[in-house]
């Protein structure tokens, strides 16, 4: 009898244990994001002198208000959306065939290409050459420069290569039987069965060009094409807050800019999220797992 | 995967053999070419540009030019009085990562199979990807305010909580280390232990039933059933991290170090960054790229040891 | 066996002429086009000309753009359209060494004449002194007539590298105080190093800038190191500084004075006196913490003490908070003195030898160093940002700050052109006439250091100072912050020394020599 009720008690122990582990890492998520709207909208001098824990002191909008006024976070964002959605089609649209090509036995080469193209993933020409490349192209300082010379991310392209190979081939032959060439089975057959790889990895790239601003820094010089999160930088990051004060002696307003500026470029991705996630615990454990 | 047997045959017979196929898959080979032309144009054309880590490239020159130094530029970074602390700081963060945060998402999807009610499970997994999704430039900014020993968050609640000192994390070089594999454990613990759950959800439910007869406990069934059930997917993502080691990221680091904490921050791809963008002094294309190069060859090396290591001694690998 | 053959053949020659097409489209940036056209168009254009500018950005001003007033001024009185690319400062060299590696150089672009020295050697830009005769520039060439100010902004050869700002409100930087916190304190201003500890000391105790947040000592950058300039004698523990005394360049980095100076600023760091940030605050957060207040002490050009004043007195009429420039400490030889900028800037703007439009950029350039140019560069155009008032001096508009402000767009690192004293007096007024006086009193005019103008070879010895350089950095901070004891100070100057620097410091005394020689 004494030997289940250890057990038992063990059990409710690590059940306790585990929930409130859970809870906690839950608000170790949440809270940086709280933390940083309550301080936006606190009084400036209590925010420089650290007296923001959870609750806000002396509410106002006004930084908030600065932003929007002055600074071109509007520009900003559809500037990050444009890349973002023409991005991910050219990325999706390019992976994908190469992925299904790849998967077919019937592609002369297909081992030697295989490793050409991984081989790829480990060794590149460095930035300068990559750089004149893009500019002997005239793609400087067009959207072109940030989406083309990513256009197909090997480690994407493996993982969608392995799904297509799994799906039979019976299905492709019996296709063939009634006379239907590749492209008609990438479309008909292959596509409607792997929407939820492709939403995946459409949902990688997608992420990646929203988030990217290395090759914004590098190849964009206008500053009106600048992406989100350039901006976000110079403000959150470099000190710079360019247009945002107008007068010298609303310097205080610093770091309530800093923090508005972080939620305000977060908001999106965190109303976009729960619509999004749904079609994780399918799509990507199915390519990954056979590697 | 069936492999197709032409290890017998002669060269010249594969390649007529793969010729067939091209003649018989025009198409197929037509939608390829798409791709291929792309890694051509953006990937191997460049490597031309590789040449310039053998030869005293300057502003201007042609790549096809003389001055042909063979491997100085690699002989002067390894007598820099720098090379060893670059070298240790890269293999360090990637060991820290390796030690502690390479397990993290394995035991966040353990413990969270434990979890029975499922709206809090599903709750709590939706919240742990979501830091995945912010931006690194947005995290380099939360650890930079966060962590500022005047207007940080963190030294605020040390202070209240411990009633010591504020601690200026970001000008001591002996915290940066600890700083970064925590931010990225945060960052990624949700999202990589996605892989890691869907291969626990996929080990028989008959294995746990024969347990629990044994009466093998809850430990027990996690370290003799689950664990190695998902071997494969461990070992995969493992050999992938290790081949990843000497890559540390110099965008993440670049946005958040300065220059003194350079003795723990600076790592190889950030030093190629600044030598070769001349961010402080003239810049070096050259060495450069050497050093860009030396960095590829270790990584690649690096991957296939441990893909050789782990074919050898277990039965799974990359390749 | 044939068909194979060809196939082969016929697929190698496609790969090859693809790689080969590659490798010339490569190489193709460096053939020189330019060349060709000349300077001469056949067709003359009808609208405005087009040059491309690269410059850099001050973190706080905007960017230049179409709509600024002072775009639109320039493209209707010159008849140019300007392709500006401003880069933010920080990433402005990597920026600028990007687009010059690819070749792609823009007709005009700025950067420090150090660099332009092995630019103008490898025939990326041109030397602008026969251009500037050729063309409309000989307000330029007048600009530099001091020997000294050309010399400084050229090469080792006097090719003219590029064309610099010309200030002539000459800065100084100095220690800056908070007048109210020392009356609350009845103390008088510092003389000493020891008053100066005390004055720190007790702000700190008294918490004057309330709520425990006061910073008795706060600057931005490597401003810090200016608190200790009296007992280097203004060396500042630099690798190659010039010694007013001895007359040459000495390494200060391994000097007993920088010791003592590191000592004092480790008593600062560890009794708290000093912002423990120091190392990592950038200018806009340093200035947020002076505007609010909380910081006793700090270090920086002196016309900041007007900015600050200025904008405690826009927050608050009534205000109590009151900066005042300190008197400079007496230095080793009881001499009290700060060292001058130098009026003529070491960011230039140089011409790439790609520019087609040369005549025009000359005049461009020129432009800002006539009387129309320069008014506008200094407080923008009549009726529009100011009006001549009764005093028949210039006065801002009342309620023009808009169009001011997109007059001030070119106020960056630096530009072209003469830099006056107008529109600070249209500012602040009189608030700038105790500046003018400091500066005539402390201003040191004749020991400044001579320009590094050097030739190639001496570049290469330079070039090889990062490395000292970096470990000089760390190994001060390590000082300061106590992660070296003192007991270590022997050990580290052994280490500098075995870094070879005295042959840098050959290299600056090569330098000095020849300028003195220089005719």
């Amino acid at each position: 009898m004494g030997k289940i009720t250890r057990i038992k008690f063990i059990n409710t122990v690590f059940h306790i244990f585990n929930y409130c582990l859970m809870s906690v890492i839950c608000c170790t998520m949440l809270y940086p994001f709280l933390y940083m709207f309550m301080a936006s909208i606190s009084d400036p001098i209590q925010v420089m002198k650290n007296k923001i824990v959870l609750i806000p002191k002396g509410i106002t909008f006004h930084a908030y208000k600065m932003i929007f006024t002055t600074l071109n976070i509007g520009q900003g964002f559809k500037n990050s959306t444009i890349y973002t959605v023409v991005g991910t089609a050219i990325n999706l649209f390019f992976t994908s065939i190469t992925a299904y090509a790849m998967a077919r036995k019937e592609l002369a080469f297909r081992r030697f290409f295989t490793k050409a193209i991984t081989f790829t993933m480990f060794f590149g020409g460095g930035l300068i050459p990559s750089y004149i490349l893009v500019k002997n192209l005239n793609m400087i300082d067009s959207i072109w420069a940030l989406t083309i010379p990513g256009a197909i991310s090997t480690w994407n392209l493996l993982v969608l290569r392995s799904f297509f190979s799994q799906i039979p081939e019976s299905l492709m032959e019996s296709a063939k039987i009634d006379g239907a060439n590749e492209m008609h089975i990438l479309y008909k057959i292959i596509f409607p069965l792997s929407l939820p790889a492709l939403a995946t990895i459409g949902l990688f790239y997608a992420v990646g060009h929203w988030n990217s601003f290395f090759s914004a820094l590098i190849f964009l010089n206008s500053s009106e094409k600048y992406p989100l999160q350039l901006m976000i930088r110079y403000i959150a990051i470099e000190g710079g807050t360019s247009d945002v004060l107008q007068n010298f002696n609303d310097i205080i307003w610093f770091q309530n800019i800093r923090y508005s500026v972080m939620i305000v470029s977060t908001l999106p991705i965190i109303m976009i999220y729960p619509f999004v996630q749904k079609f994780f615990a399918s799509g990507v454990m199915i390519g990954a797992l056979k590697g | 995967m069936r492999s197709i047997n032409l290890v017998n045959k002669k060269a010249k017979s594969w390649f007529s053999y793969e010729l067939i196929k091209a003649k018989n898959n025009k198409l197929l080979l037509f939608m390829f070419s798409l791709g291929l032309f792309y890694y051509i144009i953006f990937h191997y054309i460049p490597m031309i540009g590789i040449s310039i880590a053998f030869r005293n490239y300057k502003a201007g020159q042609s790549f096809f030019g003389g001055n042909w130094v063979g491997f100085k530029h690699f002989i002067d970074f390894f007598n820099d009085p720098y090379f060893f602390q670059l070298l240790r700081n890269t293999m360090l963060i990637n060991v820290y990562a390796l030690v502690f945060g390479f397990p993290m998402p394995i035991i966040f999807a353990l413990l969270l199979n434990e979890i029975g009610k499922k709206l809090f499970k599903k709750f709590v997994q939706t919240i742990s990807y979501l830091p995945h999704f912010i931006s690194t430039v947005i995290i380099s900014g939360m650890v930079i305010n966060f962590l500022s020993s005047q207007t940080g968050i963190v030294n605020k609640i040390l202070v209240i909580l411990f009633d010591i000192d504020p601690i200026p994390f970001m000008t001591r070089s002996q915290y940066f280390r600890g700083i970064y594999t925590i931010t990225n454990i945060w960052k990624s613990i949700g999202w990589n232990s996605i892989i890691y759950i869907a291969a626990i959800a996929g080990v028989d439910v008959s294995l746990y039933d024969a347990a629990k007869v044994d009466g093998v406990g809850r430990f027990g069934k996690m370290w003799h059933i689950t664990l190695p059930s998902i071997k494969p997917t461990i070992i995969v993502l493992l050999i992938l991290a290790i081949g990843h080691m000497m890559s540390v990221g110099a965008e993440s680091i670049i946005l958040i170090y300065n220059p003194t904490i350079y003795e723990t921050a600076d790592v190889i791809s950030t030093y190629i960054y600044r030598r070769g963008l001349g961010v402080d002094g003239s810049p070096n294309y050259s060495f450069a790229t050497a050093v860009g190069l030396f960095n590829s060859v270790v990584n690649f090396s690096l991957l296939y040891i441990t893909n050789w290591i782990c074919r050898k001694y277990s039965d799974s690998s990359l390749w | 066996m044939g068909k194979k053959c060809l196939f082969c053949i016929v697929l190698s020659v496609v790969v090859l002429s693809v790689l080969i097409a590659g490798c010339v489209q490569m190489d193709n940036t460096f053939e020189d086009k330019a060349d060709v056209s000349g300077g001469e168009t056949s067709v003359e254009p009808a609208g405005p000309v087009k040059i491309t500018l690269l410059m850099p950005q001050h973190p706080s001003r905007h960017v230049l753009n179409e709509e600024d007033g002072f775009y639109k001024e320039i493209v209707k009185r010159l008849n140019i359209e300007l392709d500006i690319n401003m880069v933010v400062g920080s990433d402005y060299q990597a920026k600028k060494n990007m687009i010059i590696a690819s070749g792609g150089y823009p007709d005009i672009f700025c950067d420090e004449t150090k660099n332009l020295v092995s630019y103008i050697a490898e025939g990326i830009i041109m030397d602008i002194k026969p251009l500037a005769e050729q063309y409309k520039g000989q307000d330029i060439l007048n600009a530099l007539k001091d020997k000294k100010d050309r010399y400084s902004v050229s090469d080792s050869s006097g090719r003219l590298l590029g064309v610099p700002e010309i200030n002539d409100v000459i800065w100084t930087n100095s220690l800056i105080i908070r007048k109210d916190w020392l009356n609350s304190l009845n103390l008088s201003v510092p003389q000493t190093m020891d008053e100066l500890y005390q004055y720190l000391k007790r702000c700190k105790k008294s918490d004057l800038g309330g709520d425990g947040s006061t910073i008795p000592y706060a600057t931005r950058d490597l401003s810090y190191i200016g608190i200790i300039e009296s007992v280097t004698d203004n060396k500042n523990g630099n690798l190659a500084a010039w010694d007013r005394y001895e007359k040459q360049y000495v390494c200060d980095a391994i000097s007993d004075q920088y010791k003592e100076g590191l000592k004092f600023l480790n008593k600062l760091y560890s009794e708290k006196l000093m912002d423990n940030e120091y190392a990592t605050t950038k200018t806009q957060q340093w200035e947020q913490k002076v505007v609010s207040g909380i910081v006793g002490l700090t270090y920086d050009n002196i016309s900041r003490a007007v900015v600050f004043n200025y904008a405690w007195a826009q927050q608050d009429p009534n205000t109590t908070y009151e900066a005042m420039i300190v008197p400079p400490l007496k230095d080793s030889h009881g001499n009290q003195w700060h060292e001058m900028f130098s009026p003529v800037s070491q960011n230039v703007y140089a011409i790439s030898r790609k520019n087609k439009e040369i005549e025009k950029s000359i005049e461009f350039l020129n432009y800002f160093f006539t009387d129309e140019g320069a008014t506008i560069l200094n407080i923008g155009v009549e009726g529009i940002t100011y009006e001549i008032g009764e005093s028949g001096k210039p006065q801002m508009l009342v309620g023009a700050e808009d169009a001011i402000n997109s007059f001030n767009a070119p106020d960056t690192t630096s530009f072209v052109g003469y830099k006056t004293w107008q529109p600070k007096e249209m500012q602040a007024g009189d608030l700038y006439a105790p500046i003018k006086e400091f500066v005539a009193l402390y201003g040191n005019f004749e020991t400044v250091a001579p320009p590094m103008v050097y030739t190639e070879e001496e570049m290469n010895i330079i070039g090889s100072a990062t490395s000292i350089q970096k470990y000089v950095e760390t190994s001060q901070n390590e000082f300061i912050m106590g992660g070296k004891s003192f007991e270590q100070w022997d050990e580290y100057v052994n280490k500098v020394k075995e870094m070879n620097i005295e042959e840098i410091i050959k290299v600056y005394n090569a330098v000095a020599k020849r300028f003195a020689e220089f005719k």
